[in-house]
């Protein structure tokens, strides 16, 4: 098995007017891994994984996904990347299957195939009480998994998960926790942008740390969380 | 050549209607965010009323507008409690559609009462020939009107007290709540000015042109070609555009025919959403 | 689910029933107002499919409307070709028309409010462009043209229900093209539900919003030949008017936008309670029917929004009444 990288952000930057969000960001991701992305508010994290599904393109720099440049390819033409948002989106006055059910038609293009795998989803990810359940009805946790199911549905080489813990508690962000692990283990990659070290610590084989739109720390987490760069970044000036 | 200058003072003439009527909704626009579809209509309304009240009553003109302005007034503070007021917080199609359900509510109002006749009323038709270039009487006197209705309703906009309570409230009614303006109040004062405003176009434009149940349609959608190519929200914009309409409808117009003239406002209009949604002068951050 | 069959059977009931229709001796009257039903029903399920599946409510329609109609008259006068064909030529004059408009539109990222109102500029600059070069349009006045007796090769029957039986079978094409296309309709409802996550899963935004645009307006257009056809007579206030195209979206949006069936129940109530009222009121009292209307759509924009089927689908398969 090569190590070639699965995905590779070659030199990426990205400004908005005045502001840089992303500095000659450069970094490889491994089939398999679930790779963090930390930094503190304002890093860049959300913009990077914007660049990499297509919302934006980059002023300057590469992307290559299984090695295609996807540069400058319109997102609904990035197969195989699939990611959630910070605050949860969905089809609201849909159901909760329909939701799951269009992505999975969107892989599929069978409406039958989709109804089936649509439902073993959602069981898996213990939505299956709420089938029929409005997505604007759902609470966060639930839309967590909601997100989880349409990302899945999809049938990703790699999830991007973008602050998936946001707004939950403890036990409940355990229980994604455990879904991501158990996701991870079925062959799916993932990158994780996280504030709350202790998800990333315990998810994450490695760590990529952004502080103003630069690269500064690459590690596993025991190197990263005392790299004296990365809290001085975190924590300011000592 | 005496042509182009007709059609350049023409055009003069046209905008200074147009500006105090896009004056009018673009205030409404700009504080309740709601498209009136049926502006239009209201400007019909004055019309009509002032045709009854010259024709009927035998008033004059200065007596005339201001029971016009005084009823439309009232009229506009109607609506806006009946209408307006409950659906303020609606979906901004469903607001369209129903300002446009009350424009053929008003419009077939008039067709009941007043039948489909074309109505005008009989003024001196004198004209000034200034120059080799005709002025009428009529349409000078309602440039004039308006211009000086626009300007004051500028002046009270920016230098005002209520101005700036207004422009507060358009700007952040939440925030202004709580400085102690009362947005509600607000609201109602200005749906009530641009529906007074209306009805001095009306007034002013009355004696030019003939008066039927839908004369109002041409001047509320060209209100929102000015609207828009102004920018939402902007009083000078709406000023210039009304100007810059004005002047482009009567070239063409003269040039070619009428329907060419708003054919061209209208993919004018068109083009503006696309390209520069905050029109000449407005905020980008409103589209 | 017993509900769900019972609606089948009715809505294939009702359509065998329309069938006949013009075996059953009834005033011309009735038959003319059942034909304008079924026309408008058509108009509003083609409407819907960009108004009420990809969520793009437009206000224009008439433009399509108007150029089906004047296209397939200018292809019989000027080059004797049969509306048969000229109808499917005028057709692809209004796609590429609606391909203009919705490229303009749907690049530049208008949606909502703004794209209506850019449709209404669009409708209204056809009616005064058509309007404007009077020479070949006939300007206000219209245009007309006179009844060549039996020949069908030209469309062109005597009778009127040669002409009911078309437009029954355009409606009945449109109404088996949704049920047949889900996964199509499935990418416009994901679409109307929120862009992003649309665009998150793969689906080419402004591509399929513009075929739901195309597709609309091909048989919007088809309606318009139709128009020409059954009227012989068309003038551009009528065919592009915002009137038509205001009538065409109500009639959708009243039904119910969110169904396939929705804009046809929509025109089963609208038309006839304005033929009667037409009939009862008369003469300038036409205006009333238009207050009625007007006081009618408020009511059911502010507390209706789903529209009336959506109100009798829940009453019927909830309780299975029938």
């Amino acid at each position: 098995m090569s190590n070639k990288p699965l995905m590779s952000i070659v030199n990426v930057s990205k400004r908005f007017g005045g502001v840089i969000a992303l500095r000659n960001v450069s970094l490889e991701v491994y089939t398999g891994e679930i790779l963090g992305l930390i930094g503190p508010n304002g890093a860049g994290k959300t913009t990077l994984i914007n660049v990499i599904t297509g919302v934006y393109y980059p002023d300057s720099g590469k992307i290559y996904f299984e090695g295609i440049d996807i540069t400058r390819l319109p997102p609904f033409k990035r197969k195989g990347i699939a990611r959630t948002f910070q605050v949860t989106k969905a089809f609201e006055n849909l159901s909760v299957l329909d939701n799951v059910r269009i992505a999975s038609y969107m892989v599929t293009g069978d409406l039958r195939q989709a109804d089936e795998e649509a439902k073993n989803i959602l069981v898996k990810l213990g939505l299956s009480d709420k089938v029929h359940s409005l997505a604007k009805d759902l609470t966060i946790l639930e839309r967590k998994r909601l997100e989880l199911a349409r990302a899945l549905a999809l049938k990703p080489k790699v999830m991007l998960l973008d602050e998936v813990m946001a707004g939950l508690k403890p036990y409940e962000a355990d229980e994604i926790i455990d879904i991501l692990k158990s996701l991870n283990k079925e062959g799916i990659t993932m990158i994780i942008v996280e504030h709350v070290m202790r998800t990333v610590t315990r998810l994450c084989s490695r760590i990529v740390v952004l502080d103003r739109g630069e690269k500064i720390a690459e590690g596993s987490p025991k190197e990263i969380m005392n790299d004296p760069k990365v809290i001085k970044a975190y924590l300011g000036e000592a | 050549m005496a042509v182009l200058e007709q059609a350049i003072v023409n055009g003069l003439l046209q905008g200074g209607i147009y500006a105090i009527i896009a004056v009018g909704i673009n205030l409404i626009y700009g504080v309740l965010k709601i498209i009136n579809f049926a502006h239009g209509e209201f400007i019909a309304l004055s019309m009509y009323l002032a045709f009854w009240l010259v024709t009927l009553v035998g008033l004059n003109m200065a007596l005339t507008t201001t029971i016009v302005l005084l009823v439309m007034g009232l009229f506009g503070y109607l609506i806006m409690r009946i209408l307006i007021e409950p659906i303020l917080r609606d979906p901004e199609l469903n607001q369209l559609l129903i300002t446009f359900a009350l424009s053929i509510i008003l419009q077939n109002t008039f067709l009941i009462l007043w039948g489909a006749d074309f109505r005008s009323i009989r003024t001196e038709s004198i004209s000034y020939n200034i120059a080799g270039i005709l002025i009428p009487y009529n349409k000078l006197i309602a440039f004039i009107g308006a211009i000086i209705a626009t300007i004051t309703l500028y002046i009270v906009l920016i230098r005002s007290k209520l101005g700036i309570w207004i422009r507060a409230v358009a700007q952040d009614p939440i925030t202004s709540e709580t400085l102690g303006i009362n947005a509600r109040i607000i609201r109602r004062l200005v749906f009530v000015i641009g529906t007074i405003s209306a009805g001095l176009a009306g007034v002013l434009i009355a004696p030019i042109y003939y008066i039927y149940p839908t004369v109002g349609v041409p001047f509320g959608l060209i209100a929102w070609v000015i609207m828009v190519l102004g920018g939402l929200g902007s009083m000078t914009g709406a000023l210039l555009a009304s100007f810059i309409i004005g002047m482009f409808e009567s070239l063409i117009a003269t040039l070619y025919n009428v329907e060419l003239a708003r054919a061209f406002a209208f993919i004018i209009f068109i083009a503006t959403l696309a390209i520069r949604p905050s029109g000449l002068l407005g905020d980008k951050a409103r589209v | 689910m017993n509900g769900e069959h019972r609606i089948k059977s009715l809505i294939l009931s009702i359509i065998f029933l329309l069938a006949l229709i013009p075996w059953i001796p009834l005033n011309p009257y009735i038959h003319h107002v059942i034909t304008i039903i079924i026309l408008f029903a058509y108009l509003g399920t083609a409407w819907n499919i960009l108004g009420g599946y990809a969520g793009q409510v437009s206000l224009g329609h008439a433009a399509f409307f108007g150029l089906g109609a004047y296209f397939t008259y200018f292809f019989l006068k000027w080059l004797n070709i049969t509306p048969l064909i000229g109808m499917l030529m005028a057709a692809g004059v209004s796609v590429g028309a609606a391909s203009a408009i919705g490229f303009v539109a749907f690049r530049f990222g208008l949606k909502g409010i703004y794209f209506a109102l850019a449709t209404i500029a669009f409708a209204e600059i056809m009616r005064e462009v058509f309007i404007a070069f009077r020479d070949v349009t006939g300007g206000s006045l219209g245009v007309s043209y006179p009844a060549l007796g039996y020949n069908p090769f030209y469309f062109q029957f005597p009778e009127r229900w040669p002409y009911y039986y078309f437009i029954l079978i355009l409606w009945l094409i449109l109404i088996t093209i949704t049920r047949y296309a889900k996964g199509f309709f499935l990418k416009l409802i994901a679409i109307r539900e929120n862009e992003e996550v649309a665009a998150n899963i793969g689906i080419n935004v402004p591509l399929y919003k513009l075929l739901a645009l195309s597709i609309s307006s091909f048989f919007t257009s088809l309606g318009g030949a139709f128009y020409l056809q059954y009227y012989r007579y068309i003038d551009p206030n009528t065919v592009f008017g915002l009137e038509l195209s205001l009538d065409i979206a109500i009639t959708a949006i009243f039904g119910g936008m969110y169904s396939i069936w929705g804009p046809s129940v929509g025109a089963l109530i609208l038309i006839p309670m304005s033929e009667i009222l037409r009939i009862t009121l008369g003469g300038s009292y036409y205006g009333v029917y238009l207050i009625v209307y007007g006081i009618l759509l408020i009511l059911v924009l502010k507390f209706m929004p789903r529209g009336i089927y959506d109100k009798i689908y829940k009453l019927i398969v909830k309780e299975g009444a029938l």
